[in-house]
Formats: C-alpha cells, sequence, structure tokens
C-alpha cells in the first residue's frame, strides 16, 4: 500500500523526467504515447525497486475526485483490491485500456510489448481479475 | 473454431481490435457457447466497473508549485520512511500518478503550445461556419488543415483502436458518404459524412476530447436525446449537439432539429459495441 503523498511525489518525479527528457520526443509517436511510456516506466521502477523519490511536497491534494453518476464506492474499492493482486505488468495494460483508452498499439508502446502480446495480457488480467473479485465477494 | 481459440483472441475481440474477417466466426461462437458468451460478459462487467472508478482532478494550483521545480537544480533522491498506509493502493497510485501527471502535464503543454491551440479553436469556428455556407467548402478547410486518411470502417478500428459508432451505417434516410481520421490537436477524431435524401449534408465527429472547444463561446442548453444528455448549440439556421457515448463523445454537425438529433442518438445507442459504456 501507498500513500497520496507517495502518489503526487510520482507524479512530480514524472513530470520533471518528462520536462528533462522533452527534447529526446522525435515527433515520430503521439505525444502521449511517449509520456504514458515514461509515466509506466517510472512506476514501474517506483513499484518493482521500492525507492521514493523526497521532493518538496505538493502542497495541494487533488482538489477532488470526479464521481461517476451510479458509482459504488464498495465496489471500486473491491476493483482495486483485485488490482493490487496483479502482477504489475497485467496491472499495467488493464489500467491503460479500460482506465485510458489506449489502443493495442499505443499500450505496446507504451510497455515496451508487441502488440499480438497486448490481447494475451489483457485475458490473463480480465480472468484473474474476475476469480479475485469473486474470492472478494463481488457480485456481479 | 474452438473455445481455446475464441478465449485467445476474446480480448482483442471485445476492444474492437479486430477486423471484420476475425470479427464474424468468433461472433458465431458466441451465439452458440454460453462458456465464451459469459467469458465475454464478464469482460464488459469489468469494464463498467472500471469506468466507476473515481477520477482524481489536478489541483488548480499545482502548477504554480511545480513550475519553480523546473529551474531548479537536481539533488540526489534520498530515501525517506515508510509512509503510512492509506487505502489508496498502489495501482490507485499507478492510475493517479498518471491522471494527474496528465492533467497538469497537459496544462503545462498547453500553455506552451497555446497558440496552435487556439488556431484549432478559431479553424473550428471557421469550419462550422462554412459548413452552414458550403458543406464541401467547409470539409476542403478541414482536409487542408489536418493530416486526414480517408477509410472504411473496418480500416478506423485498426487506426484509433474502436470501432466507430457508425460503422454499422446511419438510420434510414441517410447515406455514408465517407469516412475520415483526422489527426487535430485535441485528438485523433472519426468524422463520417453523410447525405439526406434531399442532398444536405450531416456530419457525425467521434472524438476522445471534450467538445467545449468545438463549439467556440456559442451559447447552448442540455437535452435528453434518447435518453442522453445533449449538448445542444444553436448555429444559425442548423443545430450542433454532442453527447458522450461510452468513453468517447459524438458531435453531429448540421442536424436540422432536436427531434433528428433524438433519432440518431437512439440509432446508435441501439446499436452501441459489446463493451459496456
Amino acid at each position: 500500500m501507498v500513500g497520496r503523498e507517495e502518489a503526487s511525489d510520482l507524479v512530480q518525479q514524472v513530470f520533471l523526467q518528462l520536462f528533462r527528457k522533452i527534447a529526446q520526443f522525435a515527433g515520430n509517436a503521439k505525444f502521449d504515447t511517449w509520456l504514458y511510456r515514461l509515466a509506466t516506466n517510472e512506476a514501474l521502477q517506483y513499484l518493482r525497486k521500492g525507492k521514493r523519490w523526497k521532493f518538496e511536497p505538493l502542497s495541494n491534494e487533488p482538489a477532488s475526485r470526479q464521481e461517476m453518476p451510479g458509482k459504488s464506492s464498495e465496489q471500486s474499492e473491491l476493483l482495486e483490491t483485485a488490482l493490487a493482486r496483479l502482477e504489475p505488468d497485467l496491472r499495467g495494460v488493464f489500467v491503460l485500456k479500460e482506465l485510458e483508452n489506449l489502443s493495442y498499439r499505443d499500450i505496446a508502446a507504451a510497455v515496451g510489448i508487441p502488440e499480438g502480446t497486448v490481447g494475451s495480457r489483457l485475458n490473463r488480467a480480465r480472468r484473474e481479475l474476475q476469480q479475485h473479485l469473486a474470492t472478494l465477494g463481488w457480485e456481479a | 473454431m474452438n473455445c481455446s481459440q475464441i478465449q485467445e483472441m476474446l480480448s482483442a475481440y471485445f476492444d474492437g481490435e479486430l477486423d471484420l474477417a476475425k470479427q464474424r466466426p468468433i461472433a458465431k461462437h458466441l451465439k452458440q457457447c454460453s462458456r465464451c458468451a459469459t467469458q465475454l460478459a464478464g469482460y464488459s462487467k469489468l469494464a463498467k466497473l472500471a469506468n466507476e472508478l473515481p477520477v482524481p482532478i489536478a489541483p488548480k494550483d499545482g502548477w504554480s508549485e511545480l513550475a519553480p521545480l523546473l529551474d531548479a537544480p537536481t539533488t540526489p533522491a534520498t530515501h525517506v520512511a515508510a509512509s503510512k498506509p492509506t487505502f489508496m493502493s498502489k495501482p490507485r497510485a499507478l492510475a493517479l500518478a498518471a491522471t494527474i501527471l496528465i492533467v497538469v502535464g497537459a496544462g503545462w503543454f498547453g500553455y506552451r503550445m497555446w497558440a496552435p491551440e487556439h488556431m484549432h479553436t478559431a479553424m473550428l469556428g471557421h469550419y462550422i461556419e462554412e459548413f452552414q455556407r458550403d458543406p464541401a467548402a467547409a470539409q476542403q478547410l478541414l482536409l487542408a488543415q489536418y493530416p486526414s486518411e480517408a477509410v472504411v470502417a473496418e480500416m478506423v478500428v485498426q487506426r484509433v483502436g474502436y470501432r466507430p459508432a457508425v460503422a454499422d451505417g446511419m438510420p434510414r434516410g441517410y447515406a455514408i458518404e465517407s469516412t475520415f481520421v483526422m489527426e487535430m490537436p485535441c485528438c485523433t477524431c472519426v468524422q463520417t459524412l453523410c447525405k439526406r435524401t434531399d442532398g444536405s449534408t450531416l456530419v457525425v465527429f467521434e472524438h476522445n476530447d471534450e467538445n467545449a472547444k468545438w463549439l467556440g463561446k456559442r451559447s447552448s442548453t442540455m437535452a435528453s436525446c434518447a435518453g442522453k444528455s445533449c449538448c445542444i448549440t444553436k448555429l444559425d439556421s442548423q443545430i450542433a449537439a454532442t453527447w458522450k457515448r461510452g468513453k468517447r463523445h459524438m458531435t453531429l454537425i448540421g442536424a436540422k432539429d432536436v427531434q433528428e438529433v433524438e433519432q440518431i442518438v437512439a440509432w446508435l445507442d441501439q446499436r452501441e459495441s459489446p463493451k459496456a459504456s
């Protein structure tokens, strides 16, 4: 489990990396794909190595959370718990597909895998998520 | 095809990544196989659940705090004590990080790139004005301004990663004349030109971007069209309408009235893809 402050630190780190590496963006791919790749790499590195960066913390937390109509907070927490049980590689493709709505081509570019691998990882991610949710008592 | 083969392609089918030739045998199998159909329904329920996750909004003053750090000298990272665990899980941290980054980064990028964005808004305003006078000339404006590719519906999936809403056609009384994938500053959008039986033109845009800048500062009202909340903007002799369809937005340019908008919204709603919105 990580805190909201660590999430903010991670955002700051990714953004600073973006600023430092912007000259490396050659324009031969979509900018947001390149940005997703940078953010994904930093996030996965953070999760795997467990490092934390110390910066001046942002004094502003996200102003609010945009609630979707009909949202069930309990079901959302179940999904978050189930997601936490996935391997990072599976979790990454699921988030990029379902939350960021990237195409398979863009997910492949962001994560650095062949496009054909995206579908099989999503299959595994979705099946495992359903199994975890069932274990957690999720009622579809 | 057997179940094992179907299930290998199930995500790609669900996400609209397969061409029609590959979709057909899968669709046929799903009608006959309850096991695979149930699996697909499970994907749909997961998508709906994921779509209901709360989305954090970047703080308004976030940029003013980040900006000074951009010019600050780089200091070595230091380890800090673990913070107390909170309800926020790692995957939400990842999603939060990506979302805030995209929002804040887009804000910075937008500031640095305001000129093209301003031009884009002006361009769309010009397009809408010209459309009411001469739709063909308006189309040439867009094609001259943005990288565009004329495509058939099946090719759109490969270009933008989703099957366009109008892939299965329009209601009776409309003929699809052409479909373009356009690289706009706001997003890559799918534009479909339709002709009514009287020869007049209706244009359908499908895009990932919020529509505010499309219609400039024209006044608009909200209306319920076939159960969808639609933003209706009055043009000179026509109307424009925008509504959310799944994770994307649809924009109609050149609708005659709200009744026509309602008819089209209802038609597209009935043909929504297997993936839940």
